[in-house]
């Protein structure tokens, strides 16, 4: 069996966050790591190095965009999916300039989450 | 020859070189002749001397010769024909002249031999011929372009042109230093073998193409490289080489019949021959080449035109489908500039009337776009990194629902749009060329979604109503509109009155009692949406009442409340009207079945009116079927159509008869319903006959079940009973017309099944009914 894909959620809901874990449950992933800012998000990441990150954008503390900039610079290979409303194209955008691997608009459906995970992981 | 005038002329006769005949004119005889003559002809003088003139020519001219004397040609000489004391055949031109020779007529001839001239001229002659002939082969040969058919043509052309016994051609095969026979023409064309080879260095071919020289044996006997082939009757043989620079490439070859038969003229043409022939050869071969290339050439033409045209053909479909899609349809390059190549709809959806080569984010900047350039741009970039999944970038497109102003030119006024944009990744091995884009006008679909979205909140804000109005109480609502409509009607009454004829104060006193009075009630019954509505009212009414002055101006705000006030309650009537719709609705399928019993009956009654030749009318007014509990539609159905089976066929008369009887001669029919005590009620009557009482008695007395003083006993009604037994009506068929008989037994059952009760009531002559009861189930 293949390792498992190590996942760090975070977003300030806490609905969101128990509803990616559970949609993505079918995959082989454990959820090494849950934050609801992006000041313990970061710390978090730098004790974890999960492989992937779910990461909203907009969040307290620290904005989503900084801590997706530091958690590239801590490990250039991790795969962040950003989760952000689908309204907010712009942050979207700089976000994948930045370098975060996938988008996921919010609203979204598990199935959205789900194929959007996969081809990220893929 | 003694000189008869001096020695000086004598002397000078003898020297001159050509031969000079003084002959007698009349007979000929030669007179005289200088020393030429005796040393050209090989006679002596006194030889000559003895003969005639014309025993120097052949036998064939002397008939010409004779002509000839006959006149004087001192300027033009004639040619003859003279014999040498040899033998040796001299060709002659012959000037002549009248002279007096010893007192006789003489004729003085001056001869040239001209022999060695007219042979040369005939060898030039026949050269020229020759070189001609060789030229008009060089012709046919550099004309004929296909090898085998050229050396056909070369050497068929060579024997009929010089009339040579037998020409062939072979070509050296250099490694296998053989020569192989090509082409052959003349008589040994059926002699030799079409495969002849011969080895190089073997007889006069195989010499000519060893020593690269020309081969002539003017007698074959006489020369040792000749070798014989079976058949051969060669005498003389000519082989020319062929030559391609350097190098032999064939031989040319001419036999022969005769010793002697080729002279160096020969050799000069045949050499002639074989180099044109080596360079018609080269031509050929070249030709060969050429052709091949050629053909290469134009299948690869062909096959160019071919892509050329599927190329163009696509082109043209591109082009077609360019110019006929609704959407705008262009490339995007890695610069963001729009291609040459673009749907002809992309001019008309972005108003530009030349969009190639523009660039994207300039031209949405350029019109206002409410997106930024910088988002723009980012995502054009992004869709440009094959590192980035296309589907991500696609969720981030800031170009799917775009607002934008589009000014025409020399135009002051902008025309709003909304546009949508996609695009697609072009790949060439691994790299993002260029996008896909597609561009739609959507501002319609955006204004049809607005106009939903609104019409939504329309319908939610009806739906409010219609929750509001749901609990109030349906006489309390029917009261609070029709108070509203009276309160507004007098509003409006007094807003038509001359108001010159009251005080404006007392005007907006009395509208203002009247919304107050709506928005009381409205409160009173929970209707926030009228309450509120009718506050809106009363604050327009404080308004115009705190202004100092008032003019009629001031009213038009009152006027627009009070339409509006009149729209909502016309809106809350039509809700409600189609509420109760939507109640009978409900039922849709009781009321078809109704109405389908009353029709059933109809068409029931009007056949059997036409079967039976009478007229009855349909009275069922007093019926209505909606009243029928559904769980009793197919009873009642059932009941009906028995009872007008009866009335139709035995209870109305006929015509004649009810006239007869004073009767009207329509007749009748007619159903009523009520309902009782928790039953549904319905009668049933017909204004025929009734019963025939008698009839009844008598059958029951015949039937013998029963005893006839128990018959005698018998009412009216217990009578008339009778035809509830079963079976009664059955037996007796004889007076089935008479009797009612007719499945009542099956009705009373029935009825009596459902706990129904069954009641009959007539007038013997003038009707028969029947009540019908069944209770209904309140469940």
């Amino acid at each position: 069996m293949k390792e498992k894909i190590k996942l760090m959620i975070v977003d300030d809901s806490v609905i969101i966050r128990q509803a990616i874990h559970k949609h993505l449950k079918e995959f082989n992933i454990e959820v090494v790591g849950n934050a609801e800012d992006g000041k313990v998000a970061l710390e978090v990441f730098k004790k974890t190095r999960p492989d992937v990150v779910t990461l909203d954008i907009t969040m307290p503390e620290l904005d989503g965009l900084t801590v997706l900039e530091e958690m590239l610079k801590i490990d250039e290979s991790v795969k962040v999916m950003v989760v952000t409303a689908l309204s907010d194209k712009s942050t979207g955008l700089k976000a994948i300039k930045l370098g975060a691997k996938s988008f996921l608009p919010k609203p979204f459906t598990p199935e959205k989450l789900r194929s959007s995970f996969e081809r990220l992981i893929d | 020859m003694k000189s008869p005038s001096n020695d000086k002329y004598y002397s000078l006769f003898n020297q001159i070189a050509d031969p000079i005949f003084i002959f007698d004119t009349e007979n000929c005889r030669i007179l005289d002749c200088n020393q030429a003559v005796t040393r050209i002809y090989g006679y002596k003088r006194d030889e000559i001397c003895r003969m005639t003139f014309f025993d120097l020519h052949p036998a064939s001219e002397q008939t010409r010769v004779k002509k000839a004397i006959k006149i004087v040609n001192k300027d033009i000489p004639f040619t003859f024909t003279h014999y040498k004391k040899s033998g040796v055949k001299l060709i002659v031109e012959i000037l002549s002249n009248r002279i007096e020779y010893e007192g006789k007529q003489a004729t003085v001839s001056i001869v040239r031999d001209v022999s060695d001239r007219v042979k040369i001229e005939k060898e030039l002659e026949r050269r020229a011929t020759q070189f001609s002939l060789l030229y008009q082969i060089g012709q046919k040969v550099s004309s004929e372009l296909d090898l085998g058919n050229l050396l056909q043509t070369i050497v068929v052309n060579i024997r009929d042109t010089f009339d040579y016994y037998g020409v062939m051609l072979l070509s050296l095969d250099s490694e296998k230093q053989t020569l192989s026979l090509q082409s052959i023409a003349g008589a040994y064309a059926r002699i030799f073998p079409v495969n002849l080879t011969i080895k190089v260095g073997e007889g006069m071919i195989g010499q000519a193409a060893l020593t690269q020289q020309t081969q002539l044996c003017y007698d074959t006997t006489l020369n040792p490289n000749y070798v014989k082939k079976a058949g051969e009757i060669t005498r003389s043989e000519l082989s020319v080489p062929i030559m391609k620079g350097e190098v032999v490439i064939g031989v040319l070859d001419f036999q022969s019949d005769l010793v002697n038969a080729f002279d160096e003229s020969d050799v000069t043409a045949a050499e002639t021959l074989s180099s044109q022939i080596a360079g018609a050869i080269l031509n050929a071969r070249l030709y060969e080449q050429a052709q091949k290339e050629i053909e290469e050439r134009l299948k690869a033409e062909a096959e160019l035109i071919k892509s050329r045209n599927s190329l163009r053909a696509a082109k043209r479909r591109t082009d077609n489908i360019l110019e006929n899609v609704a959407e705008g349809f262009f490339l995007l390059d890695n610069k963001f500039r729009i291609s040459l190549e673009h749907s002809a709809a992309l001019r008309d959806i972005l108003e530009i009337k030349e969009p190639a080569q523009q660039h994207l984010p300039a031209v949405l900047q350029s019109m206002s776009a409410d997106e930024s350039t910088e988002n723009i741009v980012d995502f054009l970039e992004l869709m440009f990194k094959p590192t980035i999944e296309e589907e991500t970038l696609t969720e981030l497109n800031p170009l799917t629902e775009i607002n934008v102003k589009i000014r025409k030119e020399n135009e002051l006024i902008t025309k709003d749009k909304v546009l949508s944009f996609k695009f697609q990744r072009i790949f060439n091995d691994n790299e993002i060329i260029g996008l896909i884009a597609t561009v739609v006008d959507i501002s319609e679909k955006v204004r049809l979604a607005r106009k939903l979205v609104e019409s939504e909140e329309q319908a939610k804000l009806q739906m409010e109503w219609f929750m509001g109005i749901l609990h109030v109480e349906p006489p309390l609502l029917k009261e609070f509109i029709d108070s509203a409509n009276y309160e507004l009607d007098q509003i409006e009454t007094t807003f038509r009155t001359d108001r010159q004829e009251l005080d404006l104060t007392e005007v907006l006193d009395s509208i203002y009692r009247s919304v107050h009075m709506i928005k009381g009630n409205a409160s009173l019954l929970d209707l926030k949406f009228f309450a509120n509505r009718a506050h809106a009212f009363e604050e327009k009414i404080e308004e115009v009442k705190k202004r100092e002055t008032t003019s009629a101006k001031d009213f038009i705000p009152l006027v627009m409340q009070l339409n509006e006030m009149r729209k909502n309650i016309g809106e809350i009537t039509k809700m409600i009207e189609r509420i109760s719709r939507i109640h009978t609705h409900f039922r849709p399928k009781r009321i078809y079945e109704n109405q389908l019993l009353l029709n059933s009956l109809k068409n029931l009654i009007k056949s059997l009116s036409q079967d039976l030749n009478k007229q009855v009318t349909f009275e069922h007014q007093d019926f209505d079927p909606d009243q029928l509990p559904y769980e009793y539609r197919l009873l009642v159905k059932d009941l009906m159509v028995q009872m007008v089976r009866n009335s139709m066929s035995h209870g109305i008369e006929s015509m004649a008869e009810r006239k007869k009887r004073k009767k009207p001669v329509v007749g009748r029919i007619e159903i009523k319903n009520f309902s009782e005590n928790g039953y549904f009620c319905f009668t049933y009557k017909d204004d025929g006959r009734g019963l025939h009482l008698k009839k009844l008695r008598e059958t029951a007395e015949n039937s013998g079940k029963w005893d006839k003083h128990e018959i005698a006993g018998w009412t009216d009604q217990q009578l008339a009973e009778l035809i509830y037994q079963s079976g009664f009506s059955t037996f007796q068929k004889a007076d089935l017309t008479a009797g009612r008989g007719v499945g009542m037994d099956i009705i009373k059952k029935k009825i009596s099944s459902h706990q129904g009760q069954l009641m009959m009531n007539f007038d013997e002559g003038k009707f028969l009914e029947f009540t019908v009861k069944l209770p209904v189930n309140e469940n």
